[in-house]
């Protein structure tokens, strides 16, 4: 015969009680997933730029919070590196925050991001960029990204429908000529490319020696490393030389570190595997205390102390794993809806589903090991 | 005595409540051999239960040795206690069954603190023991879709599939009918034939005369069993008196009577027991618990007259015994000389 699967049995006997248990830890597991997901899809969201384009070392200014709020240098800086042996390729971009306004959507008054590049360069590649960049060179013309938030939708869609779209960027006229994929994040609602002149033209104020970024392409044998090291012997320190590594983990720093909303999303996990951590805890508590004195017999019986808490953990272990599966499904479907309704790259990621599931075992273990405090003063004389 | 399953030795007990020590038992000796059907008995409080709680390592004692199938439980590790545990049979007064757990499978509770659930015959030896118990139908049922008695009796299987050497059980039969109590005594019966110890805890006088012997514990100390017998039918006597005085009166009247007459030759032998019960039943003048309280009474009285005649200082006690009572107003009738004559003629012819 098989042993009795007490545990299992103790747990299911009940099925309102187990179905409520496993509802308020799926509850508390779909808000870890959520806001664990968020916290990340803030951090890709943020480095979408820094990733699509193509660069060994970046320069930016010292001052630069991060790629919504840049603060340039001068372009001087830029070519003093384009001399060095190693280096293949230097590019200038020009980035800023511009007031948008569509005659068809009078309402919407809203800030985009714009990015100035010479159309002569190849290192913005974000899909549909490289195709397009040649129409840049025409005064005042501009690509948007397909993916900006919805409040763009209405020009995206009309220039999509390959109907002619007016747009004003800072009071300017500019054309809306074609799309490209690039995607939003917490900082950034959308973005235009254009050329560097046209970027002028939009900033008439912005003097154009002064860039934001400088993108550097090192031949392809040279360690990206080693010449920044280089690089940085003769450059002044009003300039940062950055490797692609450091350049995202840079802005990935900002958000989590110096804005409340890393903080935040963080927080919200913790508080998910707080509130999954006193469900738990409630629910097996009780279970104990309804079972006192038949877990006081089975002591009396000659069972140990160690069995009764491999009872309660492999309760707890069962309730992790119940209300883990519905929340998986859960959160996956939530993922789906929030991006479609953010742009934002919300993925169920295999890592992060171990890592709540790993979190979730050890919470419902944690609040088993609270639970058993209870039995630990448990006299079996008592059941006589 | 080397052959003992428990041998307990001036074992005393006290509780500590807030620095206030309560002793509990007192200096109690006591063995217990294979074979043996011990009940034991006494008031509530008196120390019953705390005796087989500290038989069956849940407590331990605090002077004395205690030595349970050949372990020493004063001051055992708790791995030592376990390790009993697992070899006795114990019985709850409250059977406390996992109410998630089917009847066969809380059965299995107990066979699997030997591993026994892992041997080909285990699923043969559930069915055998809820067979004995009358259970052998509700095996697959839930304790709460049990009466009181059944739940009870798969109690008892929990704790006796195991089959132990020394079964403790307190008040087994507490919540049994009759028919249901005297199967769960059978089942003792049989292990004790079998060689195991049986300690019984109980306050059912129905089991008393099946017992091989009886401990009485008053105040945590063992007396006489037959002491508290009689004290216990003297009161209830009294209660009796109490509640239907004519009627006991006639009860006492005819059990007298009956001994008289049947102690007529000198002896009572089994055909006249059976037919001062015949005699009583067929004049349906009392039945049932009436009935045996009458031959018991008639019995009881034969037997001590007989017993009283069988020496000349018996009939000398029973003389300044009487006397003395037909003194207490200071005067002796002539009145009470004859009946003290005629009682004293009685006693010595018996």
């Amino acid at each position: 015969m098989r042993a009795v699967p007490y545990a299992w049995l103790q747990l299911s006997h009940d099925k309102l009680k187990l179905v409520a248990a496993v509802g308020g830890i799926m509850f508390a597991v779909v808000l870890v997933f959520m806001q664990l997901g968020l916290r990340e899809a803030l951090f890709d969201s943020s480095v979408r730029l820094h990733r699509a384009m193509d660069y060994d070392l970046v320069m930016i200014s010292p001052l630069t919070t991060y790629v919504g709020r840049t603060k340039n240098f001068p372009r001087s800086r830029l070519y003093q590196v384009a001399g060095l042996q190693d280096v293949e390729t230097v590019s200038s971009l020009y980035l800023a925050l511009t007031n948008y306004y569509y005659a068809e959507t009078p309402d919407t008054h809203r800030q985009v991001l714009t990015i100035g590049v010479d159309p002569a360069d190849q290192d913005v590649r974000f899909p549909g960029v490289l195709e397009q960049i040649g129409q840049l060179k025409k005064p005042d013309r501009v690509i948007m990204d397909r993916y900006s938030r919805g409040e763009f939708q209405p020009a995206i869609a009309t220039a999509a429908d390959g109907n002619p779209v007016a747009l004003q960027l800072n009071d300017r006229t500019v054309s809306l000529i074609g799309l490209y994929d690039l995607g939003t994040s917490f900082g950034v609602d959308g973005s235009i490319v254009t050329s560097d002149l046209n970027f002028q033209r939009i900033f008439p104020n912005r003097t154009p020696g002064q860039i934001d970024l400088g993108l550097i392409r090192l031949k392809s044998s040279i360690d990206s490393e080693t010449a920044q090291r280089e690089i940085r012997t003769f450059l002044p320190d009003d300039v940062l030389v950055l490797t692609r590594e450091e350049f995202v983990r840079r802005e990935v720093d900002y958000w989590s570190g110096s804005t409340p909303i890393g903080y935040v999303f963080t927080l919200g996990a913790v508080i998910g595997v707080i509130v999954g951590l006193i469900i738990v805890y409630q629910i097996l508590f009780a279970d104990v205390q309804t079972h006192l004195s038949e877990y006081a017999t089975l002591k009396a019986m000659g069972y140990s102390q160690g069995f009764l808490r491999g009872l309660i953990f492999k309760e707890a272990v069962f309730l992790s794993v119940l209300g883990f599966i519905p929340a998986l499904g859960l959160a996956h479907v939530l993922y789906g809806q929030a991006e479609a309704a953010t742009q934002l790259p919300l993925v169920m990621t295999v890592g992060r589903a171990v890592l709540v599931l790993v979190v979730t075992v050890i919470m419902c273990c944690l609040s088993g090991l609270l639970a058993i405090r209870k039995l630990n003063g448990l006299d079996p004389a008592e059941v006589f | 005595m080397a052959d003992a399953l428990v041998q307990v030795e001036s074992l005393s007990f006290s509780h500590r409540h807030g620095g206030h020590e309560q002793r509990v038992l007192s200096n109690l000796t006591i063995a217990l051999t294979p074979g043996e059907l011990v009940v034991l008995t006494g008031p509530s409080g008196s120390g019953k239960t705390t005796l087989i709680t500290i038989i069956g390592g849940l407590r331990t004692a605090t002077e004395g040795s205690v030595q349970v199938l050949g372990r020493e439980l004063v001051r055992a590790k708790e791995r030592v206690l376990i390790k009993l545990r697992r070899e006795l049979g114990y019985i709850f007064q409250q059977h406390n069954l996992a109410p998630a757990l089917s009847i066969a499978e809380n059965v299995q509770m107990g066979l699997q603190l030997s591993n026994g659930h892992k041997d080909a015959d285990a699923a043969q030896r559930i069915e055998r023991m809820a067979e004995r118990l009358g259970l052998e139908d509700h095996l697959k049922k839930m304790p709460s879709q049990l009466s009181g008695g059944q739940q009870q009796r798969a109690g008892i299987a929990r704790a006796l599939v195991n089959e132990p050497s020394l079964v403790l059980a307190d008040e087994p039969t507490a919540s049994l009918d009759r028919a249901s109590g005297q199967l769960v005594m059978d089942l003792f019966n049989d292990m004790a034939e079998g060689g195991s110890a049986i300690v019984l805890v109980t306050h059912d006088k129905r089991i008393l005369d099946q017992a091989d012997r009886i401990l009485n514990l008053e105040d945590g100390v063992l007396v006489p069993a037959g002491d508290a017998l009689m004290r216990d039918t003297s009161e209830s006597l009294k209660k009796l008196m109490d509640i239907d005085a004519p009627r006991l009166g006639r009860m006492m009247s005819v059990g007298q009577a009956l001994a008289q007459v049947a102690l007529a030759d000198g002896k009572i032998d089994a055909q006249e027991r059976a037919a001062m019960r015949d005699a009583i039943a067929r004049q349906k003048i009392f039945s049932g618990a009436e009935l045996n309280l009458v031959v018991d009474l008639a019995l009881a009285q034969a037997q001590a007259w007989s017993q009283t005649s069988a020496s000349p200082e018996g009939l000398q006690e029973l003389q300044r015994a009487v006397e003395a009572v037909a003194l207490a107003d200071e005067v002796v009738t002539d009145e009470e000389k004859a009946v003290i004559r005629r009682l004293l003629d009685q006693a010595g012819q018996a």
